[in-house]
């Protein structure tokens, strides 16, 4: 058991006074109690020593020169007992004829927080007393607080690391990861390739037949790579700062429609508010926005198709929303439409929704997907005016 | 030929990667089928009782862990290999605590693929 584990409250704190003449502990004994402390006495070093390692002292007053050892003995001999570094340490106050003997100097070094020459008065001592528990006190305020501001720290460090990690996970950053990730696979074909070639002779590989098989999975392999890279270039081509002029909505849509041949066959309705005639936006990029979003429609088979445009522009913000009435997405997908995919048919990453996402946040807007099955999709578009 | 022939399935959709491996395992001494995606994996493992089943994480039809839950049934002694080019998540830390017994980052080394092996038998 250790001392730490015997602290208990006292209402000013505890004093050890070990001194081998008992007249000091008898002249103060009865004041510091009066004051509220807590008082015991020992006669020799090794006896004050026992008291600290069954209680634990927040003052020990120490005559320098004891039967037993000297007060630096004492000092060393006590920070055994209290290596506990759960333990705070004790504050110590020499008593002595003379600071430069026995120890004492040593003993101050070591950390003794005063010297009080003897023969003194006891106001002297109750005053040093006082004093220093004054500093105990503190000194706990002072470790508290420093705890405190240590778990403010953390707190703080936490929540920069979230905003940091938040920040890295913008939409660019992911599709960056995504597509890393995606070139893993190429990567795979062309390190186990090499491991074969690098363990079949050429007479193996070309009886077998395999050499051609895997200088054509090579090629396959790095065309896939390429593709890729050239998704990521593209994207990094799009995801410029949008240049805004004064661009007609419904012509804007129109133009769109016409890039993609499947609507010639599809029902377009068109209900733009009057103040859309002029709309603040990056006309290419916008038009590659509604592109990409009618590509990702999803059209009905067994009825007539039909896709319906709305634009609303109010004092501050744009609306415009785009919806069919087709199949509708479930619940799982939605959640992830804009993410990149990889394209299993294509072999390629499906950047058509990411990239309209990013260019609608670049004109400081927001994109959102709604769908309901069996009725249809919409995609809702919000920018600043 | 050190090791004793096993019979492995190869689930993977990229062919490169499915080709390759299952020759590579095939030069080691053992017998290797292969699936293009988790449907087929799985017919695979209804037909044959498989050693260890490498299976790609991410298939089109079935993923890896819907086959990995699939042969668990059928066959619960087979050993599972998950490969994933993707980072492993919470989704796979689960898996491994279901049973599968590795999760192995593409681009792997072949050499860490034939020490499992060699650890298993």
């Amino acid at each position: 058991m250790t001392a730490a584990g015997k602290i208990t409250e006292v209402k000013n704190g505890r004093i050890c006074i070990i001194d081998p003449d008992d007249t000091l502990f008898q002249s103060i004994n009865g004041a510091l109690k009066s004051m509220g402390y807590e008082t015991t006495s020992a006669k020799t070093g090794l006896e004050g020593l026992e008291r600290i390692r069954h209680s634990f002292y927040e003052l020990i007053i120490v005559a320098a020169a004891m039967p037993d050892m000297n007060v630096a003995e004492f000092l060393r001999n006590m920070r055994e007992v209290q290596h506990d570094v759960n333990i705070p340490s004790s504050f110590v106050i020499i008593t002595g004829n003379d600071e430069r003997r026995e120890g004492s100097r040593e003993a101050l070094k070591m950390g003794a927080g005063d010297y009080i020459t003897k023969p003194f008065v006891i106001e002297r001592v109750i005053d040093t007393v006082e004093y220093t528990f004054k500093l105990i006190r503190s000194e706990k305020i002072r470790q508290g607080y420093s705890k405190e501001l240590a778990a403010t720290q953390d707190t703080v460090k936490t929540l920069r690391d979230e905003l940091t990690r938040s920040q890295q996970l913008t939409s660019t950053a992911r599709l960056v990861s995504y597509m890393g990730h995606t070139l893993r696979n190429p990567l795979t074909t062309v390190k186990n390739v090499a491991y074969i070639f690098n363990r079949m002779t050429r007479k193996e590989l070309v009886d077998q037949k395999l050499f051609f098989a895997f200088t054509a999975l090579l090629s396959t392999g790095v065309e896939a790579a390429n593709s890729v890279l050239t998704d990521l270039l593209g994207f990094a081509d799009h995801i410029t700062l949008p240049v805004t002029s004064a661009i007609d909505l419904s012509q804007l849509i129109d133009d769109a429609c016409t890039d993609v041949p499947e609507t010639k066959t599809i029902k377009i309705l068109k209900h733009i508010d009057a103040q859309c005639k002029e709309v603040l936006v990056d006309r290419e990029k916008m038009k590659t926005v509604f592109i990409n979003l009618i590509n990702h429609m999803l059209l009905p088979a067994n009825k007539a198709a039909q896709l319906t445009f709305h634009a609303v522009k109010t004092a501050t913000l744009l609306h415009i929303s785009i919806s069919d009435n087709g199949t509708g997405v479930d619940a799982t997908d939605l959640v992830n439409i804009f993410e990149p995919r990889f394209d299993t048919a294509t072999k390629g990453v499906g950047l058509e929704l990411p990239l309209a996402r990013g260019i609608v946040e670049l004109h400081n807007g927001n994109i959102q997907a709604e769908s309901t099955m069996g009725k249809g999709s919409k995609f809702v578009i919000t920018l600043p005016v | 030929m050190q090791n004793k022939p096993l019979k492995i399935l190869v689930a993977d959709d990229e062919d490169g990667i499915r080709v390759s491996l299952a020759c590579i395992l095939e030069m080691e001494g053992h017998e290797v089928l292969t699936s293009t995606d988790g449907h087929e994996a799985i017919e695979q493992v209804k037909q044959h009782i498989f050693d260890i089943a490498f299976l790609d994480l991410r298939m089109p039809g079935k993923d890896g862990l819907e086959v990995f839950a699939e042969i668990k049934k059928v066959s619960p002694r087979t050993i599972v290999i998950l490969t994933t080019a993707f980072a492993i998540n919470d989704l796979i830390r689960d898996a491994l605590k279901n049973g599968v017994y590795a999760c192995i980052e593409k681009p792997y080394e072949i050499d860490e693929i034939l020490d499992i092996i060699k650890k298993i038998t």
